[in-house]
């Protein structure tokens, strides 16, 4: 079992903070990284992908230093950028070909044998020798998720692995989160919360720059139980909900509107609590700090 | 790929430059026969084989190389690459050096072979040994210079357009006129006031440069660095 440690990590851009004093320890599985937009998310995954230069902070993977066996740590990783895109000339093959090359340093049938496993187990025999510029978005986006897998890496960076995508792609992608997380640590940064709600067992969510929760899924969504409700009512409930409270949903049914709102307590008589999702949750505890 | 498509086109054209200078060598080299024991400096083997082609070649790398700042190659290769460096660019680097290196020969050997053939009997050729040692030395700083630029900036047109500047302008085109001023020797040229000796330590100062700037180029690829240009927003 592969593990992660992040020591008091920070990172500035100048005078800039985009990263301060994060610290956690992760295993194998899926660990969702959440963060609304610029909450360094991406700074995050840069240094965990060794493009970035340590400043402040330590990393390790396993036994290897991030500061002291850069070339050690990049032959652990898979990694898949954000808005991946490649040359469009090449065929999936011969992309996943070119990556294989970089990482495995042993005879071509055993990479073609690899890679054969691989184009099978993520069900891409159709259209692997096909040209990149004939792929869909949600394609292209498999084939990232296809050269991540290739040299059976510890850890792998997905950042933001569904921007772009339509929900039909959206749902292809996520999908493929239990496959590739099986035996190595998968860190996938997002801002929208359905793409790791079913699959993940860690949750790092930031804020600013701060790490503001780590810990299991089930505790995070515990941590928002009693504090959303659902209500129904006029456009002067919605008005005072709104300004006592932070309104998730709103669903007009005739003249009537559905609410679902955060609030420590019910701002109406007839509000009763729900159960809160991953969503809720992710949303109490941005406007909570 | 563009790049490999260019690399065709560039192979086709020194062919065909080398077919069209063996037919009309006299139209391309330019000897003066009235002056009687010199010793000839081959001008159009340097502007040939040491500017213009390695100009085009520079082209080349900057396609080849510089594609990968504008999609996600970089980041991607640089971070599962298993080395401290930018493997797969220095390996695309090489691979281009392996295409370029026989063309360059070919041109260089021929134009040699017609100076030979139409020096008069009373003008000297300068040693192959030594000719080939300056081209190299050329080649090797230029290479290392326009890699380092391209690094730095990590943008095409840009390193495009400082290449050219410094170096066919101001070094070939205007023969060095603005360093000058400064003492400062422009490296593709000979000095017929000076000494082998001089002119070979001059060249070794160009190899020590061309070295320090691969490591610094290699230092360079080896993290994302925003570029200079995008970090003072110039």
């Amino acid at each position: 079992m592969s593990c992660l440690k992040v020591n008091n990590l920070s990172y500035s851009y100048g005078r800039k903070k985009a990263l301060e004093d994060i610290s956690f320890e992760v295993r194998d599985g899926l660990i969702g990284v959440l963060g609304a937009n610029g909450a360094g998310k991406t700074t995050a995954m840069k240094l965990l992908t060794t493009l970035f230069s340590l400043q402040q902070g330590e990393i390790t993977l396993d036994e290897f230093d991030y500061k002291k066996e850069v070339k050690n740590i990049r032959k652990n990783l898979g990694y898949l950028p954000q808005g991946f895109n490649t040359y469009n000339n090449l065929t999936g093959r011969e992309f996943l070909e070119i990556v294989a090359d970089l990482k495995i340093d042993k005879d071509k049938n055993f990479i073609k044998q690899h890679l054969i496993e691989i184009i099978d187990s993520l069900e891409m025999k159709d259209y692997i020798d096909n040209k990149i510029k004939s792929y869909s978005g949600g394609m292209k986006q498999k084939l990232g998720f296809a050269q991540v897998l290739i040299g059976d890496p510890k850890l792998i960076v997905v950042d933001e692995p569904t921007v772009g995508l339509d929900p039909e792609q959206r749902n292809m992608i996520r999908e493929l989160f239990p496959i590739i997380s099986r035996g190595r640590i998968v860190m996938a940064t997002t801002h929208i919360v359905e793409d790791i709600e079913y699959y993940c067992n860690y949750l790092l969510v930031l804020k600013e720059g701060r790490l503001i929760y780590k810990g299991t899924k089930d505790d995070f969504i515990e941590k928002a139980k009693g504090m959303i409700w659902k209500t129904k009512g006029d456009a002067e409930v919605f008005q005072l909900i709104k300004s006592k409270g932070e309104i998730l949903t709103c669903a007009q049914k005739g003249e009537i509107l559905e609410l679902k709102y955060i609030s420590k307590e019910k701002l109406t008589c007839d509000s009763e609590a729900i159960e809160p999702n991953l969503q809720d949750a992710y949303i109490y505890y941005q406007h909570k700090l | 790929m563009f790049s490999k498509k260019l690399y065709y086109g560039i192979a086709a054209l020194a062919v065909a430059f080398n077919i069209v200078l063996r037919i009309f060598p006299k139209f391309f080299i330019h000897i003066n026969t009235s002056e009687r024991n010199l010793k000839v400096i081959p001008a159009a083997l340097y502007s040939y084989c040491d500017v213009y082609f390695l100009m085009i070649f520079i082209v080349l790398i900057y396609f080849s190389l510089g594609i990968d700042f504008y999609n996600k190659m970089e980041e991607l290769t640089l971070s599962i690459g298993g080395a401290k460096f930018n493997r797969y660019a220095a390996k695309k680097f090489i691979s281009l050096l392996a295409a370029y290196t026989p063309l360059y020969l070919i041109t260089y050997l021929n134009i040699y072979f017609l100076y030979k053939v139409m020096l008069p009997k009373n003008q000297v050729l300068l040693s192959f040994s030594e000719m080939f040692f300056y081209s190299l030395v050329s080649n090797i700083f230029i290479l290392s210079f326009a890699l380092f630029i391209l690094f730095l900036t990590r943008d095409i047109p840009v390193s495009m357009v400082i290449i050219t500047s410094v170096y066919l302008i101001e070094e070939h085109l205007w023969r060095a006129q603005i360093t000058k001023q400064y003492g400062i020797l422009g490296h593709i040229y000979y000095y017929n006031d000076s000494f082998v000796k001089v002119l070979i330590i001059i060249k070794a100062a160009y190899l020590i440069c061309a070295g320090i700037l691969f490591a610094i180029t290699l230092k360079l690829s080896s993290r994302k660095n925003t570029s200079l240009l995008a970090r003072y927003k110039l």
